[in-house]
């Protein structure tokens, strides 16, 4: 399982260096931050709280995100399109209150056998990649 | 194993980010993937402790870096 998030973020971490735009490398932050809370998820079930860790690297990401968009603004006299960049961050909330509901999920059963029941999209899309690679 | 393969992808993504960086905040970004290789390996212990004390010396460690970038770009090396 660790193989489909090693390479997911061997991709995004390409993604950031081939990026000439700083505000959407802050945003492969993001998505490397989430997937790397959902490899610590998987690493082991009992750390459950890693929902934190994701709320966590989101504030990072956050910030890191306001600054760069600060920076872009006072750099240049140059309009700049922030467009894609909400939509990215929108799917990055999505993907996050996934693995949020997930995880409270497994945090009231404890492990029972209908917690697959439970799981939202984004585990759908992490078991499936996971088979995928084996 | 693959654990470790990713820790060491982590670290190496990250120093490739700062190395191929042509902005300070480029840089903090590279820093920020080798923060994430920090809380993996805290991960790999299995202890929660050591994984929040690990996710909040990342955060206090990045908002030192954005203050240190506040503070450069009054003088323009943004």
């Amino acid at each position: 399982m660790v193989w489909a998030i090693s390479a997911i973020a061997l991709l995004l971490i390409l993604a950031i260096i081939r990026t000439r735009d700083n505000v959407l490398a802050a945003v492969s932050l993001t998505f490397l931050g989430v997937t790397v809370a959902g490899a610590v998820w998987l690493l082991d079930p009992e750390l459950s709280a890693a929902f934190i860790l994701i709320a966590l690297v989101y504030v990072v990401a956050a910030l890191t995100l306001v600054i760069v968009a600060a920076a872009s603004l006072s750099e240049g006299k140059r309009t700049v399109e922030m467009r894609p960049v909400a939509l990215a961050s929108l799917g990055a909330l999505a993907s996050a209150a996934a693995s949020g509901r997930r995880a409270e999920g497994c945090g009231d059963l404890g492990g029972s056998p209908p917690r697959a029941a439970l799981g939202g999209p984004a585990a759908l899309l992490v078991r499936r990649g996971g088979s995928a690679v084996p | 194993m693959i654990e470790l393969a990713f820790l060491v992808l982590l670290l190496a993504g990250g120093v490739a980010a700062v190395a191929t960086a042509n902005s300070l905040v480029r840089a903090i970004i590279g820093a920020e993937v080798a923060i994430m290789a920090g809380i993996w390996g805290a991960a790999l212990s299995r202890d929660l402790s050591l994984l929040a004390v690990a996710a909040v010396v990342g955060v206090a460690e990045t908002v030192l870096m954005v203050a240190a970038v506040y503070r450069l770009a009054k003088e323009g090396h943004v």
